[in-house]
């Protein structure tokens, strides 16, 4: 391997790593967390440091050597927690991390700067310059924080304190939009008030402030004797990044509903500190002496009193001398045990407990600390991992490696152990590695065996029309070819299958960056958003997942800036504060649709209407179903957004992903209810390669469309083609009346057939709509490469792509979805005069 | 069915062995044996070593089907920290 082969793949291995620990930490910041979550992600940014020194990147590998210290602290800690600030920081520095992964150059001077700003966060982090410290006035922060400050809401005291005279009024303070530390502000704010009155409760809770949940505004409920705003006002005057207070009265009926939240031990974090104790790992062989059980020794009183000071992980019994049950002396012990413990307690403490065994016992304790990651590593074979746990010995191993069979089946049958324990064992190596046996190709060379394919499709149907104009003036001889080629249509189309699968990745890695998005949109608006994501495994084209990433990154920064409303706006609606967006995606006849639906505002048609009247995009005379004016969103130029925001902009608006959309034969749907939310639905072919077409032609013209759409073809009788009244023409069929459209008008050809009766109806149906397409005759069925001609044709609607034929010429591929919209806009055009023409009808 | 007493200790392990011996017998031998814990409260390592033998060692050396149903959450925890926790999921079996 040289040099640049082992830099790819170690780059590819970092990457790996980086998104593994994204996904850890997007757990993480959802509330989960445990040790063997930090130690995950402990190992994915120490693999991620090996690797970055291994490329050679100094300062990056400065990065991750930081964090990884970061989070090797954290994990010796007595209580892993992982702070917002420290989440923050790694956060960055995947980000920092991925984009140097993903620099072609590998040049470190790119990210010199970022890398510079991310250490001096690391080293004030380090030094403990944490917000907290920040000010003198801090001093207590640690210890009681804002709720050591807060009474608790009372119902029956305030309407005390009301009746005794007491004031009580509602201090409203707005922080500076871009406060950095917004909770230590807070903290600010109500002690300076505690000074002057009483602090009865704030708003959002005084952990969620802690914990940095804070909107720009808080609320204060606040009472005293003598209650003087403008010293209240005044008390919050000097305090910096407050951007306004307001005191005012508070309608002690309607007013406080605010301040009303449980005040559950939550709300009273108790301040934990950390300890310098760490835990250690030990691994531990338990061999009582057979005789013990006689002598009233109960061995499992060893792992009780274990479990009394620390945490059992993991534990095997190795049965490999116990007898079954017809030879089974019961009272002697067959059995000993190796376990593996997570404690604070010493090896002399754990040697202690041990005292009582007795003589011909073996107990075996050794320090694992150290090297924990080895012991739990993930490229261990079977065999050793076996071992390991005490459940067989080396010998065993060796006995049974004579024999040429897999290792655990071997054992297995060998009576030294059950497949329940080799499944346990493997369970865990599985957890740990997580992934199955792959191997790594590079995309481009899938890409080209694809194109190749492709080449080979064009080039057989060459061969198709050639042979079979040689073979005119024979029938059987036709019949053989046509079976021939049957044939190696199958093998292609397997072929192509085949490659198509292995090109195929799941979407979870591009929903994981949209939790990514969501969560930093979060951050930056204030708002409080509960994603759920489904259907990551589902598995759709590489190219797709890159194009489809961009639409998607908008219309999830569309719902949490225009969908969703602020937490004091949805508790108003009396909606939960925080606002749902699911991400789920599935296959759905032949092609995959990925969903995002929001609980927010939903779509305001009227406003939309007024909109679209204003921008000239609709005239007042016409008349839309809600649906319509629901896709009037992606014309372009329209936007309702009342303001501009960084994130979705305005003007430059949901158009962009219909076009994006469009470029990749893709399209959306949307539906929303005023109100309660909005979904939208991308619809996606499974792959942008090759598809299954219907060749017609109309004309001189052949085209393509593409099979999914097609349901059958008529031939219609003259009297079952009617004119509607005000609109155009429709077929009766089978009690079914659906509009027909001709090709030849949709793209101004020449038809060999202008009447409906004369050529050939193509019945489309798109979800539970359809449409009768006059066409002058069916060619055939072919599956055709898709061409892009995205670049040419940019504007050409109801074209999808194009593809070489057999003969070398040229045919356009439609896209069916597009050709429901033009025949809606060209229906009342087609309207064929039977009369003239002299047709019965 | 075979239902396990109350107790599974050294003092009444041997007792159990033969019982459950005789049971089998009585079993053909593709039927699946099915233990039940319901009524188990008490258990030590010399209980745990028989279930072991019973479930696994018996199930694979005499091709029988052994299973434990009704686990309690005691004898659960016990099964786990004595490596024996297995013998809960899965069941055992032989040779593959």
């Amino acid at each position: 391997m040289n040099d640049e082969e082992l830099h790819g793949v170690v780059k590819e291995e970092c990457k790996e790593n980086l998104q593994s620990m994204e996904e850890l930490l997007l757990e993480v910041d959802k509330g989960a967390l445990d040790q063997e979550m930090i130690d995950s992600i402990f190992r994915t940014i120490h693999n991620v440091k090996s690797g970055v020194g291994i490329l050679g990147l100094e300062n990056i590998s400065e990065v991750a050597h930081r964090l990884e210290n970061i989070l090797d602290e954290i994990r010796q800690s007595e209580q892993p927690q992982i702070s917002r600030e420290v989440l923050n920081l790694l956060f960055s520095g995947v980000d920092l991390l991925k984009q140097v992964m993903e620099s072609e150059a590998l040049e470190e001077s790119y990210f010199l700067e970022q890398a510079q700003k991310l250490l001096n966060k690391l080293d004030s982090y380090e030094k403990g310059d944490e917000p907290v410290e920040e000010s003198p006035d801090m001093e207590e922060y640690g210890e009681t924080g804002i709720a050591g400050l807060v009474r608790g809401f009372n119902r029956e005291y305030i309407n005390n304190a009301n009746n005794e005279g007491k004031g009580i009024c509602r201090v409203q303070v707005k922080l500076r939009k871009d406060c950095m530390m917004k909770s230590v502000r807070a903290y600010m704010v109500v002690k300076a008030l505690s000074e002057v009155v009483e602090i009865i409760e704030i708003s959002p809770r005084a952990d969620e402030l802690e914990e940095e949940k804070v909107e720009e505004d808080f609320y204060i409920l606040v009472s005293g004797e003598n209650l003087d705003y403008s010293v209240v006002k005044e008390k919050l005057q000097g305090i910096s990044e407050v951007e306004g207070v307001e005191v005012s009265d508070i309608d002690l009926d309607k007013g406080l509903e605010i301040f009303e939240h449980e005040t559950g031990p939550a709300a009273f974090p108790s301040p934990e500190k950390k300890t310098d104790v760490q835990n250690r790992y030990f691994r531990i062989e338990i061999n009582i002496a057979s005789s013990a059980l006689k002598a009233g020794l109960d061995p499992l009183m060893f792992m009780v009193e274990l479990e009394e000071v620390g945490k059992i992980l993991e534990s095997y019994a190795n049965m490999s001398d116990l007898p079954a049950l017809e030879d089974l002396d019961p009272t002697c012990l067959h059995i000993y045990w190796t376990l593996f413990m997570e404690t604070r307690k010493t090896k002399q403490d754990l040697e202690s407990l041990f005292a009582l065994v007795p003589e011909n016992s073996k107990i075996l304790i050794e320090d694992i600390t150290g090297e924990a990651d080895l012991w739990f590593k993930d490229d261990k074979k079977v065999g050793e991992l076996l071992v390991e746990r005490g459940l067989v010995s080396p010998e065993d191993i060796e006995t049974v490696l004579q024999k040429q069979k897999r290792i655990g089946e071997m054992l297995v049958e060998e009576g030294k152990l059950c497949s329940g324990q080799v499944e346990k064992v493997l369970q865990k190596q599985e957890d740990i590695r997580g992934k199955s046996d792959t191997i790594r190709v590079d995309s481009q060379k899938l890409d080209n065996i694809l194109n190749n394919i492709a080449e080979l499709l064009i080039a057989q149907s060459s061969i198709k029309s050639l042979v079979y104009r040689l073979s005119d003036n024979s029938r059987i001889l036709h019949g053989e070819i046509e079976n021939a080629f049957q044939e190696t249509d199958k093998i292609i189309r397997r072929l192509q299958e085949d490659v198509m699968k292995t090109s195929m990745i799941p979407i979870g890695s591009t929903f994981l960056r949209m939790q990514r998005l969501v969560r930093d949109m979060t951050e930056e608006t204030g708002k409080e958003v509960e994603m759920v994501v489904g259907g990551k495994d589902t598995e759709l084209d590489k190219k797709v997942i890159e194009d489809v990433a961009d639409p998607l990154k908008h219309l999830l920064r569309n719902a949490v800036d225009h969908g969703l409303e602020t937490p004091q706006e949805r508790r108003r609606k009396g909606k939960d504060a925080s606002g749902n967006i699911h991400l789920n995606a599935y296959h759905r006849e032949g092609s995959i649709v990925i969903e995002i639906s929001d609980d927010g505002k939903g779509i305001d048609c009227e406003a939309v209407w007024e909109k679209a009247l204003e921008r000239g995009i609709v005239n007042s005379g016409d008349r839309l179903s809600e649906e319509e004016i629901q896709r009037l969103i992606f014309v372009p130029g329209f936007s309702t957004a009342g303001e501009v925001t960084e994130r979705s902009g305005r003007g430059v608006g949901l158009d962009v992903v219909m076009d994006n959309l469009k470029k990749m034969s893709g399209d959306i749907e949307v539906s929303s209810e005023k109100g309660a939310g909005t979904t939208f639905k991308i619809k996606l072919p499974l792959t942008q390669a090759i598809i299954d077409g219907m060749m017609v032609r109309v004309g001189e013209e052949r085209l393509i469309i593409p099979l999914s759409g097609i349901t059958e073809f008529i031939k219609a009788e003259p009297e079952s083609v009617r004119q509607a009244a005000g609109k155009g023409l429709v077929l009766h069929l089978r009690r079914e009346y659906i509009p027909v459209a001709a090709l030849y008008q949709l793209f101004k050809l020449k038809p060999e057939f202008a009447s409906p009766s004369e050529g050939i109806l193509v019945i489309l149906q798109e979800g539970h709509k359809k449409m009768a397409l006059l066409v002058d005759e069916i060619i055939g069925q072919e599956q055709v490469v898709i061409k892009s001609i995205k670049d040419q044709l940019e504007q050409a609607e109801g074209i999808a792509g194009a593809t070489i034929l057999g003969d070398g010429k040229v045919s356009l591929i439609l896209d069916t979805v597009a050709l429901f919209r033009m025949s809606k806009q060209n229906n009342c055009d087609y309207q064929y005069d039977y009369a003239k023409s002299g047709d019965a009808g | 069915m075979y239902y396990l007493g109350k107790e599974l200790t050294i003092s009444n392990v041997e007792q159990v062995r033969r019982d459950l011996l005789e049971y089998l017998q009585q079993q053909p031998l593709e039927e699946e044996i099915i233990l039940d814990a319901t009524h188990l409260e008490e258990i030590d390592a010399a209980g745990v070593q028989l279930l072991l033998s019973a479930c696994c060692k018996t199930t694979i050396l005499q091709g029988r089907n052994i299973r434990l149903v009704n686990v309690g959450d005691h004898l659960r925890r016990v099964l786990e920290i004595s490596g024996g926790d297995y013998i809960l999921e899965k069941g055992c079996s032989g040779g593959n």
